[in-house]
């Protein structure tokens, strides 16, 4: 693959790396370190694409492999309001709602984290199953008990 | 939230986006800060070790002692400077297996291999110099003082390193057996 074509691949999936090094660090400054180990571990391993799978299973994997093998010193994390403003411009419900998703999905263990990502990039149980190495019977059932935990989380600020 | 809505409000999510120029950055090596500062922490101390080994000769009164004395000291420096730079490959590549659980599983072996020959090299150093600064030496309480300290630190340094790595190895291993079926 050459420089240009990799320029295009990550101008793509960019948003989806950025969406990975947020849940999976909770300081500004870890999730930018995240997104560059990211960017930079793929840039290593491109040529050791061989094309037999998708080029967006591929990104998952390499991207969630650096998320979860990716070691940084913990910094202070970054807290969010629990609340909603009483009022608010649309902007600021969206804004808000935004931050208590992640801030619900940075919660999550690791794995969860994975599982539950790749769910709501519209993944597939078979591809989520391929990605992760697991069967997708367990995707199914690991999926049911990560949402509860979620909505717990959303709804009482704990799991 | 309902489900729905949170695979929405996930799409939804507003993210930066970064310039070609700013991914090019990031994909050169000599840009990337963690690896910089590591590379630069391993450049140092592989360069003391280099010193020492220049200097230990006459300064330490090498010359005066045995070959096999100062073979041995100088073979377990050595293995401490490859040690040192073994580190560059353990973080350069994580690896792409053909799933995650796959791929974590080749690189908590991967950690492990390098948790056990730094064990391993430092206790090396350690008997090393040991062996060299006591070789034909008269002993006093000074000289058995200073050895204590000398391995207090050394043991200091390696429970530090165990504790770290031992975390580190423990958590990759946690995810491998939450993607076991």
């Amino acid at each position: 693959m050459e420089e240009a074509r990799f320029l295009e691949l990550i101008q793509t999936f960019q948003p989806m790396l950025y969406k990975i090094s947020r849940i999976y660090r909770k300081s500004r400054e870890d999730q930018e370190d995240l997104l560059q180990e990211i960017i930079y571990q793929l840039w290593k391993s491109h040529r050791s694409f061989n094309g037999s799978a998708q080029v967006g299973t591929w990104i998952y994997r390499v991207a969630l492999n650096t998320a979860l093998a990716d070691f940084r010193k913990k910094r202070p994390p970054v807290q969010y309001p629990d609340q909603l403003p009483d009022m608010g411009t649309s902007q600021e419900e969206e804004d808000n709602r935004e931050a208590r998703l992640i801030n619900a999905l940075q919660q999550l263990p690791d794995g969860d984290k994975t599982i539950i990502m790749l769910y709501m990039e519209s993944l597939s149980y078979k591809e989520i199953a391929a990605i992760t190495g697991i069967s997708e019977n367990n995707v199914g059932v690991k999926l049911n008990r990560i949402k509860s935990k979620l909505q717990n989380i959303l709804s009482n600020g704990t799991e | 939230m309902e489900l729905n809505e949170l695979q929405n409000s996930w799409k939804g999510i507003k993210t930066p986006r970064l310039t070609d120029q700013q991914i090019y950055t990031m994909i050169k090596q000599n840009d990337h800060p963690s690896l910089q500062k590591g590379q630069k922490q391993v450049l140092i101390e592989s360069a003391c070790f280099i010193i020492f080994l220049f200097l230990y000769y006459t300064m330490l009164d090498g010359n005066k002692k045995p070959f096999y004395i100062n073979a041995i000291l100088v073979g377990t420096v050595m293995l401490n400077i490859i040690q040192q730079l073994s580190v560059f490959a353990l973080n350069k590549n994580i690896g792409a297996a053909d799933n995650i659980r796959n791929t974590l599983k080749g690189y908590s072996g991967k950690l492990s291999r390098y948790y056990i020959f730094t064990i391993v090299t430092r206790l090396g150093l350690m008997a090393g110099i040991i062996i060299f600064s006591t070789y034909n030496i008269v002993w006093d309480t000074n000289k058995i003082i200073l050895l204590a300290l000398l391995m207090a630190v050394f043991s200091i340094q390696l429970f530090f390193f165990h504790k770290l790595w031992k975390s580190r190895i423990d958590k990759v291993r946690e995810d491998v057996l939450y993607f076991r079926d």
